[in-house]
This record gives C-alpha cells, structure tokens and sequence, in this order.
C-alpha cells in the first residue's frame, strides 16, 4: 500500500500540523520540531515531506495573506484531511494492538 | 552590526530552477529564517547552503515550465501534433512506416554487406604493402621458384613466399580420422609475410622443418580436446607431421580461409622449371619503397628467367618477337595488392569470392527500393494535402510562417521516419539468415549494429526524412490561408509531378520483374541444353588414387553389380574444369596452342557416351594407346584440320598420334564455346603421374540414387583400407555451374517483391485518396445512370495509363541492361517479345486487382448516402 504508507518523519510532520492548527507552515514545523523533540530537520526535509503528505491526500493548504519578514510572500497553511487522520489513527491503533499483546512476562526480564 | 541580506546568487538559482508553484513557500521560509537568525552573515550563508538543500527532483522545472524559449516549445508542439496526426491516420501512417520500414532495413542489411565485402583482408597491419604476383596480368599460378628468386634478387622485397591450396587432406591422429579442407601448404615466409601470430609456438621455429604444421585453435581443439596440441603427431595423407604452433582462426573476411598451415619448403635438391607453373606466389615490400618500381624488375624477372624456356618451347627466335607476336597478352610477373583481390580479382581469392558487380548492383537496389518508399510517402502526403489545407489554413490565420508550416511537416515525416528506422531494425534482424543465403555469408544480427551501419541509419534517418516530407511540406507551406479555409480550393500540389513519381514507382518494378524473368528462363534455358554427353545417372567417386592399384579390383567388383552399366577413371570431370596443356604441330612448322586436355581410360566414352565421329576411342590394355590422342571438333577447327585422324601433335618431345574425333561437348560451362580438347589415354605412365585414375565414373540404371551411392560405398571401402569415401552425382555438378546465377535470381526476386510490395501499398493508398476525393461525383454518376462496371473503369483508366507509361521506362531500362548480360553467355536466350510483355502484364494486372478492389466498394456503395450530408 505504497500510497497510504505513512513513514516516521511523515507521522510526526502530520501530527504537528495538527499540533499547530491553525498556523502551520513550513518553518513553524521545523521550530516545532525542533521543540518538541531536540531534532533539527532541515528546512528542504520538512517541505518535501510536506509535498509528499500534499500529494497523498493526506493535507489540505491555503495561502495566507503575505508578510514582511517573509518577504513579500505567502504563507501556505496546512490542515489535516480525513485520510490524514485515518492515516494516523490507523498507526496509532495499530501500536496500540501491537502493545497489548506484548506479554506482561516480557517486560519482567528486563 | 551591519545588516546583511540573503545573497542574489541564491534568489537567482531558486528562481531559475524551481517550479513556480513551489518557489513561493520555499523563498517565504528561506526569508523568514533569514530574519529570525538576525541577518546576519551566518544567516546568509544558511540561506545559500539551504537554498542548495532544496535541490530536489520535483522542484525542478520541466521542460513545460521554459516558456521563454520558444523554440523548444514549438518543437514540442510540433511532436504533439504530428503524434497526434499520425495516430488519427492509422492506415496511411502503417502503409507509409511499412513501406519505408522495409526499404530501411533493405539498405540496412544490404550495407552491412557491402561494408563487409570491402574489409577484406584490411586486418593485415602492413596490407597495403603486401601484393599477389600474378603471371601475366590475371594468371594465378606461377613457378615454385618464383618467391625465392625474388626474396633473393629483388631488393625492395621485405619477404616472399609460395603457398599451396587450399586443399582437402585426410588428418589422423590416433584412431580420429576426417577429411578436413582448408589445408595451405606454405614456406616459412609465409608467417613474415601475413604477419600471423602464433598463440603457442615460436615464430623463429615453426615451420622451418618439412615436417612442421600449425593448426588454427578449433582444429586444435577438435583433434586435441584432453592433450596440449603442441608437439604431438598428426598424420596428413598419411605423412607425419609435428604440430609446431596454434593460430587463431583467421578473420570471416579473408580471402584465405585456411584451417592448418602445413610446411612445405621448396626442396633444394628438387629439378624445378620456370615454364611450370604449380603456386601461388604473395610477396610484402619493405617500408617506403615503391610498387611500379618492383613491377619493372618483375617483368624483368620474367624475361630472364620464364623468356628463354618459352621460346624455346614456342620457337620463336626472341622473346621480343614472342612479345610481337601476341601483343594483347603481358609476358610479365605483375602485382596485384592483396587489397584487391577480393573484390577486383576474385579468382584469385582461395575462400569467398567477391563480385564487384553484385556490390554495384545491391547498392542500386537499396537506393531504388529508398526511393520508392520516399515517393509512397510524397504522394500519400501531397494527395493529402487537401484534408489537411484547413488546419494549415487556421495555423497561417493566426499566425503562422511559412517556416513554420515546413517544420511542422517536416517533423512528421523525421518521426514516420524514426519509427520506421525501429521496425527497419527488427525486420533486419529476423531476415539475417534469409540474406545469409542470398549472399554466401555468414552474418550475425549484431554485425548489423557495427559502428558503420549505425552511421548508415544515422545518415539515412537524416536524408530520408527530409527527402520525403520536404516536397509536401514546400507544397503544403505555400497555400493562400483564404482559399485553404474556404475548403478543397486549395491545389494538392501539381498532379502531374505525383503521376510522374507514380510512374516512375511501376517503371522500377517493371524493370526488376523483366531481369527476375530473364534470369530464370535462362538458367532453365542452359539447364535444358544438350550438351552433347550423357552426364545422367553418373556417379564420380573422388580420391581414386587412394585405390593404389586396387582400382582394377573395385571395377571388378562393381561390375558384378547387374545394374551398374559401366565403371571407367579419368583425370578430371566434366564442369569441375579441365587444365590445358601446350603442344605443338609438327608438320605446321611448329605451331603451338594450349588446348584443354583430360586423361580418360577406356570405357570413358561408354560412360559419357560420347559420340565417335570419326576414328576410334582407347582400347583396352593397347599399350600403344598411350601415344594416342582423341580430339574434338573445335580443335580440329582451331588448326585447320580436315580430317584430323592420323594427324600428329607434340609434347615435351613425345610425338601423339590422332586415332579418333568426338563431336563437341560441353564441359566447361555453358557461358562458354566449346574449347579445343584433347582426350589422352589414362596411363601409369611417370607424366600423367597419379592423376590419371583420380576420378573414378560409375554409370549405372537404377532409380534409387540413396543405395547406388551406398553400394558403391560399400565395394569402396572394401579395397580403400579406411580411406574416406566421397563422391557426388555429376548432374549435381553440372548445377552447380548455375549456382550464381541461381543465386543472382533469388537476389532479384527477393528485392523485386519487396518494391512491388511497397509500391502496391502506396497505389492502395492512392486509390482510397482517389475514391474519397471523388465520393460525391460517383455517387451522382451512379444516380444519372451509371453502372458499376463503367465506374470502375473510370478509375482504372487513369492508372492504367500511368502503369503503361512507367512500364515503357522500364522495359527500355531492362532490354538495355539484359542484352548486356546476355552476352556473357554462349547459350542464351532471344529477349523476345513475350519476355518483356510479361512483367508490364504482371504489373498491370496486379494494379488492377488493387485498383478494382477498392473502387467496386466505392462504386457499389449506396449513393444516397454520400449525397445527403451537405
């Protein structure tokens, strides 16, 4: 299911839109990256990634009115789609199903 | 702090590279970054390195997004719109790429051919030095002592050798016995003058001995799978021989396709004369030095050395006067470079031969099936032109130039042209083996995609395309926009130039069907001829000489045989070629000729079944025979004789008496008279030597030709001690004689198919555009009345008299050319009539049967239906 696959970096751009609603752009990710987890993606990772996710349905833009600091251009807004969510939810549950059947024997090892 | 701002460099790159759609994000966050790191020069140099991080395949731009260059956008244009035509005319594009496909891959394979007749022996790093010595200007053989007295008295010479061959020797080595052609019998020169590198073995060494042989790998490798070849025994014609080096196979294109180089030194103790001819002599000049320089001290050579035995033999009192008195012959060792020899002098060549006229008669055939191809192509294009006036027209409205509308076309056609080259590709491999057999070569598919034949299809795409669709895209490109968008006003380029083209496509088939005829009643024609002896139900058994004197027990014993009728020997066969010998006349002051000569033994006649005009033929066991000579018509006429029986000729001082006169008959070739022969008794006398019973004829009455031959087997090798057996029917060989012409026919009927192939698809186009063009006005015809048979009619009309203009080309071209090849052959047919009606009649019938096809389903059509839409 080459279309629908989520990879890691992807997950986690998505849920920071969703984070982020209703102001994520590109450069507000990577700073909310860079937050959250102490990673620091590259600027040009964090828009392929972005039209990668564009092209699989999985997000919806729009351009915002354009600002100074931007100079002179647009910002593009991203939110989640339906399919954006259904992507993440079936990653999370499937973790989930994943985690309730580790048994409780294999934690005690460790 | 001072402020910085993102670098130009930067901004102009993302700009020049980035699709637009993307660049608006990527340039927002690339500033905003900028601002928020402070402006600083650390942040510049973020912006440059991040900048350089966004290279990414699908932020490129494409070639959609250049719309400045124009030029690039018109071609693509131009692509989309001929792909576009050219699917929505499916037919007329598949007869245009078959058509043009068919005469691609023709020229393909045709100029692989002649690339490779061309190379041959230029593989040879000093070719251009090395040289055949030819007695007189085209005599292969000359004197064993030619090669060392030039090695020694010509000092230009770098080295000289003799070789021998290539001949058939039975190789032994243990118990694994064959007979393997492809033996040449050399000095040891012959490795200096070819410069052949042994793969095993010493150059210094090898063949220096008598007993020395060099094996080429695969023979090697056949005999001496488990052992190293070298230094072990081999026995050739039961001598033993000691394998000294290996080579590897010669070249596919060398004029001598040896298999084992076998010494052969001359003996110094040997008695050797310079009046006999008996090798091949090749010589390799040094460095700088100059060939018309060494011919002069050859021609000299001959005088010294060849002069003084043959005016002795001759009797004439100079060489001089000999030289006066034959003016057209060149007593002379002459030099022909070993470059040639394939092509210009192909009876010199010891493997394939070459033929300057068959390169010269491909090359035609190639450039004459192009052209009908290219014309199918300007036709279907200018008669269509008229469906397509309206687009030209609406491209000129808004705009359009001239040049425009050309390359608009042109493209067309450089794309029909393009595909066609593809399919061109395949068709020509999948035919390779079928033209293996036409030409006696041994390609490959990949000898197709040499780096010449690529250049060939490079410069043919090149030429064809624009040959085809520059007069249609000139014609198209100057319609008047107004009368082109009024509709069918606009001319279709002029008629009479595509009835021309047209004409000119029949007149091609026509002359190649008329030469395809020709050939073939000819050869049937010599194959029906009598020629004057029995040669059916002949089998001749070869290497009778390894009978050693069993042959009286084989003869015996064959003719216990109740259907065997007679079993004779002689020193040659019909059609395998005779030698002649020189004698003179003794009573006619000396007079000399070379006539052909054969060695018969009694019973020949009977085998032949010769026809004895006067005289009688060998009896048997008559010693005196053996001073007797039987001869034909021709000699008799070529001295005068009346009646020859009882007359006398001389040879080497033995006096020969004429005890008989056979009627002419043929057995050289029937290209040519019959020659002058003599008929000599087959004795165990020291001249004739072994030669005499070499052939051994069985003439026999029995239908099934599979057990005559495994009979005569069987009684062969009940007395030949393990000797192989070989023989051969010799009406086979009689065929044989026809093989190039055979060969030749398979050519023409070959490639004449293909032209009236493709010249039949584009009648067929041509006849759909007619009939469409005329839609309406049969229609109306039909409902004034019309019938159908008179409709069609109508359209035949026109192209009958164009079929009958072409033909009258091409019956002109065809006479011309047939009566000249007619002359090379003795026994020919008259070019009547009939012969060159036929092919018109062909021709015209089969454009009939096109041409009514298509024109009974336009004339039986429902004419309501063509005249309601208006």
């Amino acid at each position: 299911m080459k279309g629908t696959h989520l990879g890691e970096f992807e997950e986690l751009v998505l849920l920071i839109i969703g984070v982020l609603y209703p102001n994520a752009y590109g450069l507000a990710i990577k700073q909310e990256i860079a937050d959250q987890t102490k990673r620091s993606p590259a600027i040009g990772a964090i828009h392929s990634a972005l039209s990668r996710l564009e092209d699989k349905g999985f997000l919806k833009s729009h351009l915002a009115d354009a600002t100074h600091e931007r100079g002179g251009r647009r910002k593009k807004l991203y939110e989640i789609t339906a399919s954006g969510k259904q992507a993440i939810e079936y990653n999370r549950s499937l973790r989930n199903t994943l985690w309730n059947q580790i048994p409780e024997l294999a934690w005690k090892k460790l | 702090m001072k402020k910085h701002s993102p670098p130009k460099w930067a901004l102009r790159f993302l700009q020049f590279f980035y699709k637009e759609r993307y660049l608006e994000q990527i340039e927002g966050d690339l500033y905003e970054l900028f601002q928020r790191e402070g402006e600083t020069r650390k942040a510049k140099f973020h912006f440059g390195l991040n900048t350089i991080r966004f290279f990414r395949l699908r932020y490129l731009k494409g070639l959609d997004d250049f719309e400045q260059l124009t030029t690039l956008a018109m071609i693509k244009n131009y692509l989309k719109v001929a792909i576009r035509t050219l699917i929505k005319q499916k037919s007329y594009t598949a007869i245009n790429i078959s058509g043009l496909a068919v005469a691609i891959a023709s020229a393909l394979l045709i100029s692989m051919y002649i690339f490779h007749e061309k190379s041959y022996d230029n593989f040879y790093p000093d070719v251009d030095r090395m040289y055949r010595v030819a007695n007189g200007d085209n005599g292969s053989w000359t004197p064993t002592l030619l090669a060392q007295t030039i090695q020694a008295e010509i000092p230009q010479t770098e080295a000289a050798t003799k070789l021998n061959g290539l001949s058939e020797s039975f190789l032994e080595v243990g118990d694994q016995g064959i007979l393997q052609d492809g033996g040449l019998w050399v000095d040891e020169n012959f490795l200096k003058v070819f410069d052949i590198q042994l793969l095993q073995g010493s150059l210094e060494y090898a063949l220096t001995e008598p007993d020395h042989v060099i094996l080429t790998e695969t023979l090697a490798a056949k005999f001496f799978a488990d052992v190293a070849a070298m230094d072990q025994v081999i026995e050739i014609d039961g001598d033993q021989f000691k394998v000294v080096g290996i080579v590897a196979d010669p070249p596919k294109n060398t004029h001598i396709p040896y298999e084992y180089i076998v010494a052969n030194p001359v003996d110094p103790e040997g008695k050797y004369y310079w009046s006999g001819n008996n090798t091949f002599t090749y010589l390799k000049l040094k460095e700088m030095s100059n060939p018309s320089d060494v011919s002069i001290l050859l021609a000299d050579l001959y005088a010294e050395k060849v002069g003084p035995d043959y005016i002795e033999y001759t009797g004439h009192e100079s060489f001089e006067a000999l030289q006066k008195e034959y003016p057209n012959r060149n007593f002379a060792f002459t030099m022909v470079p070993v470059l040639d020899i394939h092509l210009q002098k192909p009876h010199f060549s010891m493997g394939s031969q070459g033929d300057q006229e068959s390169i010269l008669i491909f090359s035609l055939i190639a450039l004459f099936i192009l052209l009908i191809a290219c014309i199918n192509y300007i036709n279907l294009s200018t008669a269509r032109s008229s469906v397509r006036s309206k687009e030209v027209g609406i491209r000129k409205s808004l705009g359009s130039q001239k040049k425009n509308i050309i390359l608009q076309f042109l493209t067309e056609s450089m794309l029909i042209t393009l595909i066609s080259v593809i399919f061109a590709c395949i068709l020509a491999i999948l035919s390779v083996n079928l033209f293996n057999q036409l030409t006696q070569r041994v390609f490959v598919s990949s000898d197709l995609f040499t780096f010449e034949s690529m250049a060939v299809l490079a410069v043919l795409l090149l030429i064809v395309g624009p040959l085809a669709g520059g007069y249609p895209a000139y014609i198209m490109a100057r319609f008047n926009p107004i009368q082109a968008l009024k509709g069918g006003v606009a001319k279709a380029g002029k008629q009479t130039f595509r009835n021309i083209l047209v004409a000119f496509q029949f007149a091609t088939s026509v002359f190649l069907i008329a030469i395809t005829l020709v050939i073939y009643f000819q050869v049937e024609y010599m194959q029906s001829q009598d020629i004057g002896i029995d040669i059916s139900n002949t089998l001749v058994v070869k290497n009778g000489v390894q009978l050693e004197g069993k042959y009286d027990v084989l003869k015996a014993e064959l003719e216990k045989n109740p259907y065997i009728k007679h079993v004779s020997k002689s020193s040659n066969v019909p059609f395998y070629g005779f030698p002649d010998y020189g004698y003179s006349v003794p009573n006619q002051s000396g007079l000399s000729f070379s006539p052909n000569n054969v060695f018969m033994a009694p019973g020949a006649e009977q085998v032949f079944n010769m026809e004895l005009l006067d005289g009688r033929f060998f009896k048997e066991n008559f010693v005196p025979d053996t001073a007797c000579v039987i001869v034909n018509q021709a000699l008799a006429k070529e001295l005068g004789w009346e009646d020859p029986v009882g007359k006398k000729l001389k040879r080497d001082d033995k006096i020969y008496t004429v005890i008989g006169l056979v009627k002419d008959f043929n057995y050289s070739s029937l290209k040519r008279n019959v020659d002058a022969l003599i008929i000599r008794h087959g004795s165990p006398s020291y001249e004739i030597g072994i030669y005499h019973q070499n052939y051994i004829l069985v003439q026999f009455s029995n239908k099934n030709l599979k057990k005559v031959f495994e009979d005569v087997e069987g009684e062969w090798s009940k007395v030949a001690g393990g000797y192989p057996f070989e023989a051969r029917f010799l009406d086979d060989t009689f065929q044989l004689q026809f093989e190039s012409e055979r060969r030749f026919g398979m050519i023409f009927t070959t490639f004449s198919g293909m032209a009236i192939f493709i010249a039949l698809l584009g009648l067929f186009a041509l006849t759909t555009f007619v009939l469409q063009k005329r839609y309406k006005e049969i229609a109306v015809r039909k409902v004034m009345g019309a019938t159908i048979s008179s409709l069609i009619n109508m359209i035949i009309k026109d192209f009958t008299k164009l079929v009958l203009a072409g033909s009258l080309i091409g019956i002109g071209a065809a006479f011309y050319w047939l009566t000249d090849w007619l002359q090379g052959y003795s026994t020919r047919i008259e070019l009547s009539w009939y012969l060159l009606a036929l092919p018109v009649l062909i021709i015209l019938a089969l454009t009939w049967l096109v041409v009514s096809a298509k024109s009974y389903k336009a004339a039986i059509a429902n004419p309501s239906k063509a005249l309601k839409d208006e």
